[in-house]
């Protein structure tokens, strides 16, 4: 299936979907999705017509959420660079990983208390 | 949480200013016995293996107690002040009865984990053992 990653990318294809396979299937996932810099989604498991509103709030907001934590680390050290955003809050976490002009969302139903 | 100790109880510890409650324990005021506590938790977090630094700011992002230079905990408060208020507005926009628990923010080098209370964020600055790539 045709996902509009760029050419750099398509080598790794199967890698990047066994990847994908490995994320949401681990336990507690809710689903992902994948988007430009701006928020543009270009996949998701949430395809259900009333997660919509879910898919559109996410993806307009972490990307924004990532670019400030990522230029926050820039910041404060220019030769260090930003992995990965965790937003955990009572009922979920949320993973945010930026890369290559990709955002990935991750969003994980509460696991543990810590 | 180190919060909850003073939550209000304690007059000696905090000022009335308008409708703001602020805490000084800062300025070693008040119950001796309290501002230990803090003390304890803070040495306690700040002898654990990996643990760079810590600051903790209040609801304005003025850093209120640190563990390095000054300058330098002046520019991670400023950073991380912005960051929670961004994320807290997030998860409160896509539910209004959830709130911002931990915000963790993994880079090559370090990981910030900050935990925001009531009226204070907490941040420590963690560098793991293990380096993943």
């Amino acid at each position: 299936p045709c996902f509009g990653f760029e050419g750099k990318m398509a080598a790794n294809s199967l890698q990047i979907e066994e990847t994908l396979k490995r994320i949401q299937q681990q336990k507690g996932v809710e689903g992902y999705i994948i988007s430009d810099e701006v928020g543009n989604v270009l996949r998701t498991t949430f395809s259900d017509e009333s997660e919509k509103d879910l898919v559109t709030k996410l993806s307009s907001e972490l990307p924004a959420l990532a670019e400030r934590a990522s230029s926050a680390v820039r910041d404060l050290d220019p030769t260090n660079m930003m992995r990965f955003v965790r937003v955990q809050t009572r009922k979920k976490e949320l993973m945010i990983s930026k890369d290559q002009g990709f955002v990935l969302m991750v969003v994980q139903g509460t696991v543990s208390p810590e | 949480s180190v919060f909850d100790i003073c939550g209000g109880s304690c007059r000696l510890l905090s000022r009335q200013k308008g409708g703001q409650r602020t805490l000084l324990w800062a300025e070693g005021a008040g119950c001796g016995a309290m501002s230990t506590e803090i003390e304890e938790t803070v040495k306690k977090l700040s002898s654990f293996k990996g643990v760079k630094g810590l600051f903790v700011i209040n609801q304005d992002g003025i850093p209120i107690r640190y563990t390095f230079e000054p300058e330098l905990v002046t520019h991670y408060a400023a950073l991380v002040h912005q960051l929670v208020h961004q994320s807290r507005s997030i998860v409160r926009d896509l539910d209004a009865t959830d709130d911002l628990v931990t915000l963790r923010v993994r880079s090559k080098n370090h990981e910030l984990i900050i935990a925001p209370e009531k009226e204070y964020i907490m941040c420590v600055i963690h560098m793991p053992d293990v380096t993943y790539d």
